[in-house]
């Protein structure tokens, strides 16, 4: 119970993005997990709740990881009428986001990539704009680190300012151009039946998957890699080091970009 | 998971409640969190997602009598509707338990309201109802 207090003290900066998460998980989310049990519609070989699963909880997982870097953020930006907006606007269109995912599976369609009906192809086009909306929260923030002085290490405040800017660009320019795709196999057998455990990716053609998966995660991987090496680094060592690294990761996705276009699975080089 | 585990579970769980809630005035504060709050709940999580599973798969709507009757036809909807009974019962018999102890209603006269409760479930809220009109002389408060 004690855990439970502080884990939520820690991550409840926010409380838009928290009370979502919370929502997600308690009211998208375990339901999602009983349905997976009486189900057996598929969708590209796959139970049709596999995907609303995935994205209950990584959806949660980014807006608890802005409420947590929110606590190094100041009281005057986040009681900001401006960001409290904003936040609310995050908050709203990552729900209905979400409702379009889980509302495709309970018809047993796909979401993503619909085109089917001029109605799902217009729902499409507007789910992009909120997912633009949603993921923008994260150079929102970046701005912030990269602007506000806070109680964190130098260095550590650098990186979380550049791992945040990273998942927006990255995210835009990969998921924009998968957006662009008819599906996101690339060759392969069209279905993500036999697949890389938990992520699901393809192992027998191109997952364009593979390289959102790295974009967006740029606001954990660089952070991290800012924490190690500000510990032991100067602050200007460890900023250089931080952008060398931020730059090798950018590198790393589009490479895992273009490895998907090529039609190559992600980790062909053991399977 | 198959419909009849899942209803033996339910049933099961949803009378634990029940049996907790029989002993409310002796731990009233674990009774109204497991009964009031967590096991309706977990019955809640389960009803939706039953009817997210078996979402567009059936026929009926509950437009007419009839309409509902075919609904009632697939297993799926009859489990869902009976875990729908076990969940929203025991919270109003968590209910009837809280409200009794608020109102210093002696814990006899809720006694036989808690079956009917779970029983029949609306008839054990109009019993309450009417034992606190009773002695209130209708002067009762809404349910809060």
């Amino acid at each position: 119970m004690r855990f439970v207090l502080k884990a939520q003290q820690a991550l409840s900066r926010e409380p838009v993005f928290f009370a979502t998460s919370v929502v997600i998980l308690i009211a998208f989310m375990l339901p999602t997990i009983v349905a997976m049990q009486f189900d057996e519609r598929l969708l590209n070989g796959i139970n049709v709740w596999i995907k609303p699963l995935k994205f209950h909880f990584a959806i949660a997982i980014y807006l608890l990881t802005l409420s947590y870097f929110a606590n190094w953020l100041s009281d005057e930006f986040l009681k900001n009428r401006a960001y409290r907006m904003f936040a609310i606007i995050v908050a709203i269109t990552t729900l209905l986001e979400l409702i379009w995912i889980n509302g495709a599976a309970l018809y047993g369609v796909a979401s993503h990539y619909n085109r089917d009906t001029v109605f799902m192809q217009v729902v499409y086009g507007f789910m992009g704009i909120f997912a633009v909306t949603l993921i923008s929260s994260s150079l929102i923030y970046g701005i912030q680190f990269f602007k506000q002085k806070t109680k964190l290490n130098e260095s550590v405040q650098f990186a979380v300012a550049v791992g945040l800017t990273s998942t927006f660009f990255l995210t835009v320019v990969v998921a924009g151009y998968m957006s662009s795709q008819p599906n996101h196999w690339v060759g392969g057998n069209l279905s993500d039946a036999e697949s890389i455990a938990v992520v699901g990716w393809a192992t027998d053609g191109g997952d364009l998957r593979v390289a959102h998966f790295f974009a967006t995660h740029a606001l954990h991987i660089i952070p991290i890699f800012g924490l190690v090496v500000g510990s032991f680094l100067s602050v200007k060592a460890s900023k250089w080091f931080t952008t060398a690294v931020a730059t090798g990761f950018a590198v790393f996705v589009l490479w895992t970009l273009n490895q998907a276009i090529s039609g190559i699975s992600f980790l062909s080089f053991i399977n | 998971m198959n419909y009849d585990s899942m209803f033996t579970f339910a049933n099961q769980f949803a009378l634990t409640g029940w049996l907790i809630l029989l002993f409310y005035p002796k731990f009233p504060k674990f009774a109204q969190v497991s009964c009031g709050l967590l096991i309706p709940v977990l019955l809640a999580i389960a009803y939706t997602g039953l009817i997210m599973a078996n979402w567009g798969s059936g026929e009926g709507d509950f437009g007419s009598l009839s309409g509902v009757m075919t609904l009632f036809t697939q297993p799926a909807a009859v489990l869902a509707g009976w875990i729908h009974y076990l969940a929203y019962d025991l919270f109003v018999g968590a209910w009837i338990a809280r409200t009794a102890m608020k109102e210093k209603i002696h814990y006899l006269f809720v006694l036989p309201c808690l079956p009917l409760a779970l029983m029949f479930g609306p008839a054990g809220y109009l019993l309450f109802n009417a034992i606190r009109a009773g002695r209130t002389g209708f002067k009762i408060e809404p349910s809060s």
